[in-house]
């Protein structure tokens, strides 16, 4: 699915830069949709063409061009993967789609049909620590970012050095798994805060939440609008 | 170094190292330059304007921004100029175009007050108006207020025969609660203790949620149209509350549902934002906080006093730069917002 659309966009890339080049090289004919595109292009846009074929990406082209290629690389050794069977064994970058929430979306279907259960049945669960989500179909998500607190590798904590700190951190390994409704939580509700991913620091689209482990008042990390990325750039 | 480069090249040097603080440089920079202390003018005062600079002939003109809206503040100084039967006040954008000359004509001749709002929606009408108004010879206490958002299409000649004001807030905690005091001055009464320490709460609460705008998106993940309007509500129902309490601490749970429902929350439509706005009502609106156990957001004691002066002084005492820590927000969300305005 992912590979024959990235397999698209790059053919629609490709035609308007193609064909842009010939009619610069007077070898081919300027027509109203090329002409459309290269002034998109100049003015900095990203032209309706592509972003149709992938709307989440940046707005300028060449962050846009650069985001694309990235996942279209990563989309490879994901194929690779995939092929081998051991896909959802391996680490998993989010980042590296253009479609984070059909991934999720496909991990519910697929633990619940190995469940025995409709979908409404599941919820999300994660956890930073070993042995905390144990479902035979968690998966291990790698690459999270986190701004608005810190982290001590299990709970969120206030910041400790108050100047020079990143305002980005980078979260190891993140255990998450659908579970069935009916079972219990990793951690128990009152000392969890509910915290947003969004899937870049301009905190447009919502993927999904997680309640995490957290240290002194949850109020406190709702005002501090903590929140996790899937990609540290915009 | 400092003595080496000038003050110019100076920012030049931090904007291609450290484009996270081109902005604090730029504002040392014209600081300095000009000599000034501050680069936020002094906040607006209708009434020294009134006197100062309008004449019957000539509309003064509001250029706003969306959400800002200096009708609330023209009123009341209308009530005090001509009275409230004086001033007439109609919002454009509903074929209410002829009614709007006619209001204009009778104003000029009885010498009272107009103020029509959102002119950018009517531009096509704006050369009818012109016309009505060159043909006036108004009375001399007869004023034309107009207020509308930057229009491509709106006309020169009326633009360059209006006294041009625009109409945005200076930014800052500081500025934004003086603001709020200068606006209850007048009818500010003392005696009620417990009022004054409301009036204060929320006068901070409404700067807070305001201000945390400059935190787009960590703060607030949009500009939300928080406005003088809502303040003045929240003023209005707070009171209430208080005189039903009968001296008693109110219901907070009342203050929570009516702030949050009726007031501010109606323009938060993220549920993260509005899961923000209620933990700063849980934070401020509390008994802790009257009774000085709790500090607001860790820094101001709210005084056990009913005198405006000494909010005012508190207000006085404030920083012109506000911290991050004032919101509740991380230190280092200041990298991260100049990154994304040098940007």
């Amino acid at each position: 699915m992912e590979t024959a659309n990235m397999l698209e966009v790059l053919a629609k890339v490709h035609e308007s830069i193609d064909s842009i080049q010939k009619v610069l090289f007077g070898s081919g004919i300027l027509t109203s949709k090329i002409e459309n595109e290269a002034t998109d292009l100049l003015k900095g846009n990203v032209p309706d063409g592509w972003t149709y074929l992938w709307a989440d990406g940046p707005e300028a082209p060449t962050p846009w061009i650069r985001q694309f290629y990235k996942r279209a690389d990563a989309l490879r050794g994901w194929f690779d993967r995939i092929q081998k069977q051991t896909l959802l064994e391996s680490h998993i970058n989010m980042s590296d789609l253009f479609h984070p929430e059909t991934f999720l979306n496909a991990l519910r279907q697929k633990t619940a049909r190995s469940q025995k259960c409709s979908i409404d049945e599941l919820k999300l669960v994660s956890s930073f620590e070993q042995g905390k989500v144990t479902s035979p179909q968690a998966v291990t998500v790698v690459g999270l970012f986190l701004q608005g607190c810190s982290f001590d590798g299990v709970r969120l904590v206030d910041e400790t050095s108050k100047e020079n700190q990143q305002e980005l951190l980078n979260l190891q390994n993140c255990r998450l798994a659908w579970i069935k409704n009916t079972e219990s939580d990793p951690y128990s509700p009152n000392l969890v805060v509910n915290i947003p991913v969004y899937y870049t620091i301009t905190r447009e689209q919502l993927l999904c939440t997680l309640n995490v482990p957290n240290t002194g008042e949850s109020n406190l990390r709702v005002i501090g609008g903590v929140a996790f990325f899937l990609s540290g750039s915009e | 170094v400092k003595s080496r480069i000038t003050a110019f090249q100076r920012v030049l040097i931090v904007q291609v190292f450290r484009p996270d603080r081109l902005e604090s440089a730029m504002t040392n920079f014209v600081c300095e330059a000009l000599g000034k202390r501050d680069i936020a003018p002094a906040p607006l005062s209708l009434q020294s304007l009134y006197e100062n600079d309008t004449f019957p002939t000539e509309p003064i003109l509001f250029l706003v921004t969306p959400g800002a809206d200096p009708s609330a503040e023209l009123q009341e100084l209308a009530e005090m100029e001509v009275g409230r039967a004086g001033y007439h006040e109609l919002a454009m954008g509903g074929g209410q175009n002829e009614i709007a000359i006619q209001m204009v004509r009778d104003a000029a001749e009885k010498g009272e007050w107009v103020c029509l709002k959102n002119l950018h929606l009517v531009t096509p009408w704006l050369q009818t108006l012109e016309k009505t108004l060159k043909a006036l010879t108004p009375n001399k206490k007869f004023r034309l207020w107009l207020t509308s958002e930057p229009h491509i299409k709106f006309p020169s000649v009326l633009l360059q025969s209006s006294l041009k004001i625009t109409y945005e807030s200076p930014p800052g905690i500081k500025k934004n609660l003086q603001r709020t005091y200068q606006t209850w001055v007048a009818n500010y009464q003392e005696g009620n203790l417990l009022k004054s320490q409301m009036m204060f709460i929320l006068a901070w609460f409404h700067a807070i949620l305001q201000e945390r705008r400059t935190y787009i998106p960590q703060g607030w993940t949009k500009f939300y149209e928080f406005s003088y309007g809502d303040l003045k509500a929240g003023e209005t129902m707070l009171s209430e509350v208080i005189a039903e309490s009968k001296g008693a601490m109110p219901q907070w749970q009342t203050v929570y549902g009516l702030l949050e429902n009726a007031i501010y929350g109606g323009r938060v439509d993220n549920e993260f934002d509005l899961r923000v706005l209620r933990a700063y009502l849980y934070q401020f609106f509390t008994s802790d906080v009257f009774q000085g156990i709790t500090k607001l957001s860790n820094i101001i004691q709210v005084p056990k006093s009913d005198a405006l002066r000494e909010y005012q002084a508190i207000v006085g005492k404030l920083p012109d730069q506000d911290s991050p820590l004032f919101f509740g927000l991380p230190s280092n969300i200041d990298r991260s917002v100049q990154r994304f305005n040098s940007a």
